[in-house]
């Protein structure tokens, strides 16, 4: 088989598979969670399969839609001879992307485990739910500007209509919010690839960055300085920034993480954000390159401010996390905090005062911290949700004393704790480490300052949740209706429909598909941990792009 | 300057039209009038591309629809066709967007009885 | 033969043995967590000197999970011997096997620590031992949660501190080896960072000083040492302060008279405010400090001395992980059988507890150093480095910060014993320890004897002149040392009659201040010393920082916990127009949080800041 038309399929099948649950719902009811299983598998295994092209074979596939036609070829431009620009849409699976198919296809099948029972049910949640996986390999896969914008609007559409899945209208409000907020920041990003557009001709991401660089004969030098460009920087990393949740631009996401269903707050606090930051990385780095932002002045302001952004949500992010009562928005606004390490780091990369060791440090930080971030953060949000499935249990004072009923998922929520704060063996400590470490050595020593105090933060407000579980044994804290009544639920039934109408709709009893779903992030979030080297020895590719300013990672022989 | 503002007038209309789109976001706690400046802020983005499509003037000819006859010259000046394409993606992205959106302030309304933002947070602190 | 040994490093072992406990009925658990423990003494007795495991870690080639050397060796085979006690020890305190299994891994760490061959590997088992060691300090609960918060939040500071001086040692191109310390002055691509040359090693001497308890980072360890299981306290006494010291010598193996001065003042501070408690924990905690301060005067003397400071220092660690251990149990067996926890409460003892008396009694010799105990070896050592006639070099005013250290050390001791096994009558039945208990303080106590007498001290001296020490500054051979000679018994004999003499003088002025003062006069050194004279002005900023210290961690937990009051109240200052509607809000009658806090931004806002944040890019950008 012709491993080039994989990146195709791993985009088209899910999206093509988001039709069969509604048109078999037709048919029959309750059919869209087995189609989602049969369609995830699928894609996890071309996932793998696609992985192992890229990781072990150390290739760079490339996919021209639209057939031969299309794609790069070698022609006359013009008076020039030249290879020219590419025709079409092309999707790359190279080392950058490889690592975020892999964590989509991952997530989505646990995610599926997790809402088995917790809901919410009904075909067309799958329907969304396969479209939202799709739109995000899409993201991950696409070498096009504007196909990007397209994707991410496909994975802003379903995650709002899926945000809107709760059963209480507050979700309604979150899912507006954040569609209206969302909308404004994919607009800015599309104005800034029309400024790219108009300034070089071309979408593609590659060509886009040789134009930039001036590399085509028919360009006089680079384009680095042109106010367009630099403009263009400004609206896209504004636009990427807000889908990522970056202080200030963070406030829907708080709303939406802690109103939607249990199943989806897991699904998009892990994708859906680091998609996004995966898009700015991606962008920052292969597109404009370190070689932009050392070669003006203004470049290099803009990209403090951005550094300023980011340790801003940093350290705000966290204070805010330990401010919040309900377990899910504490976890919410950590994810502020966290991204805002992750972009710290995107910049760090670029920066003009970063060397290579630096460069390549930030590099590994960036990557292994978005998978770190979202297998640890979506293996809280999962054990909140357990939590409140089982024992009721919505915020921090809830909690108390709950170790001794829920030995399994308190010390879950220890580990993945931990990982958040990035205590070593896990591998949030590693993401945290290389993001540290290119902070040093980069020389930028407020942003490692804010590293370090982020680590301490971290530690307010997990431990105070680590506290609550463990050494609070208050009486009245537990509701009494609190028993877990999880013993042998009669399975997969409507049983839940009749009954209670809870703070967020339905609540379910707990499932061994969640305990499974937790179960795998805390195991995955320590094994992890113990393989730095592997991790870094697959990241090595993109680092070297970076560091050669190559708009394509390459293949690592 | 004038020169600017007569030849190319419509990158400012652009501009006016996004600030006024944000604006409306912005400063109207009516829910629907945001959705409605959230589509005046896309369409000043669609005008804008279409605007980069277009061809002025080039070799003394005006720039043609993009329609290519089998005996057309090479580089004869025809407004450019990507972006014409990208914004028809673009406007059916929008056009799900506003669906989504009216959807979901169509249930808003049902359970709350107010589109006004400020109403709203009033009735939901009361939850 | 014994290299099978070095197959799997020791800590690993013990980790393993941590989730045995956990999950095992708590008999066999123990066992096993004894047999693990012994596995790590018979690696440092027997696995031959070298290196093993060594791999690429995070990035950095040359991490090496294991190495042995004689150091090590010392350091190891105390940790196996004591922990093996502990563990009996625990056993038979009824310490719930959770709390065991949570020691086992604060063993298993500190031991990574002390097995590490370069400083990657160490600053991550340091991290670990940080937060292994208030699990177990929290996991006794009541009162020990909000000191364990508070050792936390200590040793997250120290942690981040010297993690970062790894950091920034390794990125400046110091070496991954731990041989040479962090000693950056001479790597020259440092000076390029702009800033001191010196910073990792400053900030390497704050961190690694958080776990030492130096003067004015001290306070976590009498605030926290007293509170836990009994059988959690001998764990913590023995292993943070003492790995704290190794390290230091690792970090600083040249030494330097500021740590020297420093650990003097120790000495002496902390057999003051030992002399001063009544809590018995508290008064050990105090000890540890001044304990420490000796190992932290020797490291500072290789400066001055050579190596007999440095070899002072390791040998003394090795010596007070027994002593003090051995201390903390006896202690713990009192506390364990009268619940009683203040020593003036206590009295007369010895004739219902005999045991707990005797082991006290080996343990308080050792401490005191009387011969032929180990504590007359080591502590032997360190003044002979200070001393300026034995060897080349030493320094007058640490040789007598740490004579009156040496003297308080007596002082409070016999308080303590008198007071608690000699002093009146304890009506009421008490029976003596267990016979797990007796067991385990007598091991020890038969080790603290056994290490000071001629012909077995040689021995474990030999480890801690050996290789992993040398400087190369002075060559130094076991019989270099004669701790028998008549001038140190001289010496021993002096220090013992002054104390005597001294005891019945001071006694009365103890038991004022010991009563009339409550626990805050005391644990503030700047009331206390308000009316004192200049150098203990030190003392006092001291005082002040570490209140203001413990002043903000409280505030930070009371934050934490009241949010929303915390809000209302940070705001309630604001002119009316800006301030959020939640600051108007009224109290609960009970007292209790206001309703709702109400920090969110409506999408019109957020839409605004979008704008606002592309306006100000956009500027950057012209």
């Amino acid at each position: 088989m012709n491993e080039s038309l994989l990146p195709g399929f791993i985009i088209a099948i899910p999206i093509l598979g988001a039709t069969l649950p509604l048109a078999l719902g037709l048919f029959r009811q309750q059919v869209g969670w087995a189609v989602a299983a049969v369609v995830l598998a699928l894609e996890t295994a071309i996932a793998t399969v696609l992985a192992y092209f890229i990781y072990v074979d150390g290739q760079r596939v490339v996919h021209a839609l639209g057939g031969e036609n299309y794609g790069r070829r070698e022609g006359a431009a013009g008076g020039y001879e030249s290879e020219s620009f590419a025709v079409g849409i092309e999707l790359v699976a190279d080392a950058l992307s490889g690592a975020m198919i892999l964590l989509i296809a991952t997530v989505a099948l646990l995610v599926l485990a997790f809402s088995r029972r917790s809901g919410p049910r009904g075909n067309a949640f799958y329907s969304g739910y396969l479209l939202l996986t799709g739109g995000l390999m899409g993201v991950a896969m696409t070498g096009d500007l504007f196909n990007l914008f397209v994707f991410l609007e496909i994975v802003g559409l379903a995650t709002y209509a899926m945000v809107a899945s709760g059963r209480h209208a507050s979700a309604a409000v979150a899912a507006l919010k954040y569609l209206i907020i969302g909308t404004a920041g994919a607009s800015l990003y599309l104005v800034g690839v029309g400024y790219l557009y108009v300034q070089t001709g071309t979408l593609n991401m590659v060509d886009v960055s040789n134009s930039l660089a001036g590399n085509p004969e028919w360009i006089d030098g680079p384009l680095y300085g042109d106010p367009l460009t630099l403009g263009a920087f400004a609206f896209i990393a504004v636009g990427l920034a807000t889908k990522a949740a970056i202080y200030p631009l963070h406030t829907w996401q708080p709303d939406a993480y802690a109103e939607s269903p249990d199943s989806v707050t897991i699904y998009i606090s892990a994708l859906v954000s680091t998609l996004s930051a995966y898009a700015l990385a991606r962008i920052t780095w292969n597109v404009f390159t370190p070689e932009f932002f050392a070669a003006t002045a203004n470049a290099e302001w803009m990209l403090n401010g951005l550094l300023v952004l980011a340790g801003l949500s940093v350290l705000v992010g966290s204070a805010l996390a330990a401010m919040q009562r309900r377990v899910k928005r504490m976890f919410a606004y950590s994810s502020v905090a966290q991204f805002g390490l992750i972009v710290i780091a995107i910049g760090v990369a670029v920066h003009p005062e970063a060397g290579e060791t630096a460069t390549q440090f930030a590099v590994y930080g960036v990557v292994i911290h978005l998978l770190a971030h979202a297998i640890i953060k979506g293996g809280l949000f999962a054990s909140a949700g357990a939590f409140r499935a089982g024992n009721h249990a919505t915020t921090v004072s809830d909690y108390a004393g709950l170790a001794k009923r829920r030995p399994f998922l308190s010390a879950a929520v220890a580990v993945l704790g931990f990982g958040i704060i990035g205590v070593p063996p896990t591998v949030g400590f590693i993401g945290k480490w290389y993001i540290g470490v290119g902070a040093v050595q980069a020389g930028l020593w407020a942003v490692v300052f804010v590293i370090f105090a982020s680590t301490l933060l971290t530690l307010v407000y997990i431990a105070r949740i680590l506290e609550k579980l463990y050494f609070d044994y208050q009486p009245e804290d537990a509701p009494p209706h609190a028993e877990a009544s999880d013993a042998i639920a009669t399975d997969g039934g409507n049983a839940d429909e009749t009954t209670q109408s809870g703070f967020l709709g339905t609540t379910p009893s707990l499932s061994v598909g969640m305990l499974a779903v937790v179960a795998i992030a805390t195991l995955l979030s320590v094994v992890l941990g113990f393989m730095g080297s592997e991790l870094t020895d697959a990241v090595q590719p993109i680092a070297d792009a970076v560091i050669e300013n190559s708009p394509e990672v390459g293949s690592n022989d | 300057m004038i020169e600017i503002l007569t030849s190319r007038y419509t990158y400012l209309l652009f501009a006016i039209l996004l600030v006024i789109g944000l604006y409306m976001v912005v400063a109207s706690s009516n829910l629907v009038k945001k959705v409605i400046g959230l589509n005046l802020f896309q369409t000043a983005i669609f005008l804008f591309f279409v605007t980069t499509a277009y061809v002025a003037e080039s070799g003394g000819e005006q720039g043609m629809a993009s329609i290519i006859p089998q005996d057309a010259q090479a580089y004869d000046p025809y407004a450019s066709p990507l972006p014409h394409v990208i914004v028809l993606t673009a406007i059916v992205v929008g056009v799900a967007l506003t669906a989504v959106a009216l959807a979901l302030i169509v249930r808003i309304y049902s359970e709350y009885g107010t589109l006004d933002e400020s109403t709203l947070r009033e009735v939901r602190a009361d939850e | 033969m014994s290299e099978f040994l070095t197959v799997v490093p020791p800590s690993v072992v013990l980790l393993a043995a941590a989730f045995a406990v956990a999950f095992l009925p708590r008999l066999s658990g123990h066992v096993i967590g004894a047999a693990s423990t012994l596995w790590l003494l018979a690696v440092a007795l027997f696995a031959p000197e070298g290196t093993y495991w060594e791999i690429e870690f995070l990035g950095f080639a040359g991490a090496v999970f294991m190495e042995v050397d004689s150091l090590t060796q010392l350091m190891g085979i105390a940790a196996g011997l004591l922990a093996t006690a502990a563990v009996v020890y625990a056993y038979s305190s009824d310490a719930p096997k959770v709390m065991t299994a949570f020691a086992l891994s604060y063993v298993a760490s500190t031991t990574g620590v002390i097995f590490s061959g370069d400083w990657l590997t160490l600053i991550v088992w340091w991290e670990l031992m940080a937060v292994t060691s208030t699990l177990l300090v929290w996991h006794h609960g009541g009162d020990a949660i909000r000191a364990g918060y508070r050792y936390a939040i200590a040793h997250g500071i120290g942690g981040s501190l010297f993690l970062f001086a790894v950091i920034w040692h390794l990125a400046a191109g110091g070496g991954m080896t731990l041989a040479g310390g962090i000693e950056v002055g001479t790597v020259a691509p440092l000076s390029d960072l702009g800033i001191g040359a010196d910073m990792p090693a400053i900030l390497a001497a704050l961190g690694i000083g958080v776990n030492c308890g130096f003067i004015g980072l001290h306070t976590w360890l009498p605030d926290t040492y007293p509170r836990p299981h009994i059988a959690a306290s001998v764990f913590l006494s023995v292993f943070t302060t003492k790995t704290g010291a190794y390290v230091l010598l690792q970090a600083f193996p040249e030494g330097g008279m500021l740590l020297a001065y420093l650990g003097g003042a120790m000495a002496v501070y902390g057999v003051i405010f030992a002399l001063l408690q009544h809590d018995m924990r508290a008064l050990l905690s105090y000890h540890i400090m001044a304990q420490v301060g000796y190992m932290t005067a020797g490291i500072g003397l290789i400066a001055a001395s050579g190596d007999i400071g440095g070899a002072g220092a390791v040998m003394h660690a090795f010596n007070n992980i027994l002593f003090k251990a051995l201390l903390f149990m006896a202690v713990g067996v009192v506390i364990y059988r009268t619940g009683i926890e203040d020593l003036y409460e206590l009295g007369g003892l010895w004739r219902k507890m005999p045991l707990t008396a005797a082991a006290f009694a080996l343990g308080a010799l050792a401490i005191t150093a009387v011969p032929p105990f180990n504590g007359f070896i080591s502590k032997g050592m360190i003044l002979d480095a200070a001393d300026t006639g034995y060897f080349a070099g030493g320094n007058e005013i640490v040789y007598w910060m740490l004579f009156i250290g040496a003297i308080g050390t007596f002082l409070s001791f016999i308080k303590l014993g008198f007071y608690v096994f000699l002093h009146g009558e304890y009506d009421g039945m008490v029976k003596d320890a267990t016979f797990g208990q007796s067991a385990a303080m007598f091991s020890v106590g038969a080790a603290c004897l056994a290490v000071g007498i001629p012909g077995i001290w040689q021995t474990f001296a030999g480890y801690a002149v050996g290789e992993g020490l040398a400087t190369g500054a002075i060559d130094l051979a076991v019989t270099d040392l004669d701790p028998y000679s008549v001038g140190h018994l001289m010496d021993a004999a002096i220090l013992l009659t002054i104390s005597v003499i001294s005891f019945p003088v001071i006694r009365r002025l103890l038991y004022k201040i010991g009563h009339v003062s409550d626990m805050n006069v005391i644990l503030n050194p700047a009331t206390f010393y308000s009316g004192k004279a200049g150098v203990l002005a030190v003392t006092e900023s001291f005082g002040a920082i570490d209140r203001a210290g413990i002043r903000f961690v409280r505030f930070c937990y009371w934050v934490g916990s009241n949010p929303v009051t915390a809000a209302q109240q940070g705001t309630g200052w604001l002119p009316g127009s800006v301030r959020p509607a939640f600051a108007d809000e009224e109290h609960s009658p009970d007292g209790g949080e206001v309703s709702r806090l109400y920090l969110r931004a409506g999408i019109g806002m957020t839409v605004l800041l979008v704008g606002i944040v592309l306006t100000v890019l956009l500027a950057l950008s012209l």
